[in-house]
């Protein structure tokens, strides 16, 4: 009789392990992004200009230089940080600046941001500055845009086409 | 301050764990092989991720497919592989976590133990990336939402020349050569994660990495019936070009996405590193001092291993002798890791207290609690105990130690006690000299509750030593019947006066000595 308690007790203990783990390997139900909404997504990995323009280096100093290691010209790396102002339907919602990538700050700055907006059309309007803000905006992009419940807008930068792009 | 928060924890934990001791028995108590269940369900995850792996396609347009076809098309083996391979892993974790748990409450973290417990911080999250990296391999919409999540908590890192999240952008940008590395990285790292468990364990001696087989049977039992009633199955096929609503998440993995999509990336990497660093320094919060380690009397080793042999932490090594003395190996202890339990004195041929010397010179002893006083405890003890008791009373000391039953407020007329630092201290000569002298008529040993030795081993070494399977084993001369045992933790007080009133009555049935030889 204890034997079969003891079977029965066991049976018990494991299948409160099972429920647990059959039950929380899938539920509750989570809801990450709220139904009837759209995702516009700002992927942007764009290099700003260089601080400091190349100049050519003298020829007394090229002299004292191995002739394989030689260079015409002298160019600091160091690069502006970029920034990127977005706009959705007038309202602005992004506005940052990137440092450059990388230890001498002469890669790229990136950007990822998203930014949930209801289904419907939108204005959307962005710029990008190379450099100084005070220079003006180096690259526009405005379009309006339909976007149905679940859909995933992209805005990039094409680097070959250098201009910004939506998909 | 420590002790007010697992006291209380620990009695809860005590509570629970005996009700598993009813129809488990202690040998088969799942909650005392926790370690050992996480690492069957290792393999458990590792044999039935071959068999998905064989059937499974390492692309962006072939995995989801595979995955579908391997859970519906041969639903007889491959869904039940599929769903050992998830509810393993998910039993991993809450095995993982609950032995984590208790080695906190019972304080077996500290002290010589810190490095078993700083080694499995890592262990948590080599765990977890194991784990996520399987979901991202099905490529359904949990999958997409895991995935993206999790490279966007990646990208705040700023690690990468470009963020990871890129690749996830549209349908196009996912290549079958990321999917490639996800595949490597879900083999990698679980691989990691075994030469993890294995440094985990590397400092203790005889570490317990198999549960009992009737445990690991029952355990397979389970997982095959949740298997069959319900199989793990995927969500609908990810598409880049929408966002996932639903997901049913698989919480012991995927617990901290949501809080990532409420707080952001930059406070779950605070929460994740803050709460990984308190962990592992949590042995030093604050340090467990242990009194001074053992010492090895060179003139009376004679190097016959058995200290070595039964050290639960390993601190004992047997190394070359050379004192000229005729054995070719002497006992050495490592002090950084002995824990003074006294296990090594308790197995030591020379650990007798039938001498008449007033210091007793052994192979291996405990400056703080040396042989000498444990004879001089155990004689002061007896000293306590009437010549004759009314009613015939049987006369009983009692050994103790100090993380079992509390042995400090049991004594009473015909109840004496005397404690040790671990029961595996105590030679079993101690009970012959008790009994063979008549010095009482019962001897009773009590300590942790079986399997559960705060020294890992006292209690088994004991058992086996009174049963005569391991030196130095009680002699034949002793009257068995005369010496009981009562396995139980701190709050097993009622247990053991209900043992010592069982014992009572049956010390009276037993014929006295006199009797006996007439």
């Amino acid at each position: 009789m204890k034997r079969i308690l003891n079977i029965l007790g066991q049976g018990l203990a494991y299948l409160a392990f099972a429920l647990v783990i059959g039950y929380f390997s899938s539920q509750p139900t989570y809801h990450p992004f709220e139904a009837g909404q759209a995702l516009v997504k700002l992927s942007i990995s764009h290099a700003g200009q260089r601080k400091q323009a190349c100049t050519e280096r003298a020829v007394d100093h090229q002299r004292n230089i191995p002739t394989t290691a030689r260079k015409l010209m002298d160019c600091p790396r160091e690069r502006h940080p970029v920034t990127i102002k977005l706009m959705i339907d007038g309202k602005a919602v992004f506005d940052a600046t990137s440092k450059p990538s990388g230890l001498s700050n002469d890669g790229r700055s990136l950007f990822y941001h998203r930014f949930p907006v209801k289904s419907g059309t939108h204005e959307i309007k962005v710029q990008l500055f190379e450099a100084e803000i005070s220079q003006g905006a180096h690259y526009k992009f405005a379009q309006n845009i339909e976007l149905k419940a679940g859909d995933i807008a992209v805005v990039g930068f094409n680097p070959t086409a250098k201009a910004i792009f939506f998909k | 301050m420590l002790k007010n928060i697992q006291l209380p924890l620990q009695a809860v934990l005590l509570k629970f764990e005996g009700w598993f001791d009813n129809p488990f028995g202690p040998e088969w108590n799942p909650l005392r092989h926790l370690g050992a269940l996480s690492f069957f369900f290792f393999w458990v995850v590792a044999v039935s991720g071959v068999y998905v792996y064989i059937f499974f396609e390492t692309s962006v347009s072939g995995a989801f497919q595979s995955v579908e076809s391997l859970t519906h098309d041969q639903p007889y083996i491959g869904g039940i592989m599929r769903s050992f391979h998830r509810y393993a892993s998910d039993a991993m974790v809450v095995t993982t976590f609950i032995h984590l748990a208790r080695e906190f409450v019972m304080d077996r973290y500290r002290g010589v133990r810190w490095f078993t417990w700083f080694t499995g911080v890592p262990i948590i999250w080599l765990l977890y990336a194991s784990g996520i990296g399987g979901y991202w391999l099905v490529w359904d919409e949990l999958a997409q939402y895991l995935m993206i999540a999790s490279a966007e908590w990646l990208d705040w890192l700023s690690i990468f020349g470009e963020p990871l999240a890129n690749n996830f952008l549209t349908p196009e940008a996912f290549k079958d050569r990321m999917f490639s590395l996800l595949l490597f990285l879900h083999i990698a790292i679980p691989l990691f994660l075994l030469i993890a468990c294995f440094i985990h364990v590397v400092k203790i001696s005889r570490p317990r990495i198999n549960p009992p087989k009737g445990l690991a049977i029952g355990t397979l039992i389970m997982l095959t019936v949740l298997s069959l009633v319900k199989p793990a199955v995927s969500h609908g096929p990810a598409n880049l070009d929408k966002v996932v609503v639903n997901v049913e998440l698989d919480w012991f993995y995927a617990i901290a996405y949501p809080l990532f999509d409420m707080w952001g990336a930059g406070a779950l990497w605070l929460i994740a590193l803050t709460l990984s660093i308190f962990i592992a320094c949590l042995p030093w919060m604050p340090k467990l001092t242990f009194q001074e380690a053992a010492e090895v009397d060179n003139l009376n080793c004679n190097g016959c291993s058995r200290c070595y042999a039964d050290c639960p932490f390993g601190a004992v090594t047997m190394q070359p002798r050379t004192d000229g003395r005729p054995y070719p190996r002497i006992a050495q202890v490592d002090p950084d890791i002995c824990t003074s339990c006294g296990i090594c004195v308790g197995s030591c041929p020379t650990a007798t207290p039938f001498r008449s010397q007033e210091m007793l010179i052994t192979g291996i002893d405990l400056p703080h609690f040396r042989l000498t006083k444990l004879r001089a405890d155990t004689d002061a003890s007896l000293d306590r105990l009437p010549d004759v008791l009314p009613e015939g009373a049987p006369r009983i000391i009692i050994y103790g130690c100090d993380h079992g039953i509390d042995v400090d407020k049991i004594e009473s007329a015909n109840v004496v006690v005397t404690s040790l630092p671990c029961i595996g201290m105590l030679p079993p000569s101690f009970i012959d000299y008790i009994l063979m002298k008549e010095k009482a008529d019962g001897v009773l040993l009590t300590g942790c509750r079986e399997g559960d030795c705060y020294h890992r081993f006292g209690i088994h070494w004991t058992e086996q030593r009174l049963s005569g399977e391991r030196d130095p084993y009680l002699r034949k001369r002793v009257p068995k019947e005369r010496v009981w045992t009562c396995w139980g933790a701190v709050t097993d007080n009622a247990k053991l006066k209900q043992q010592i009133d069982d014992f009572s009555t049956h010390l009276k049935n037993l014929p006295t000595s006199q009797e006996a030889a007439e």
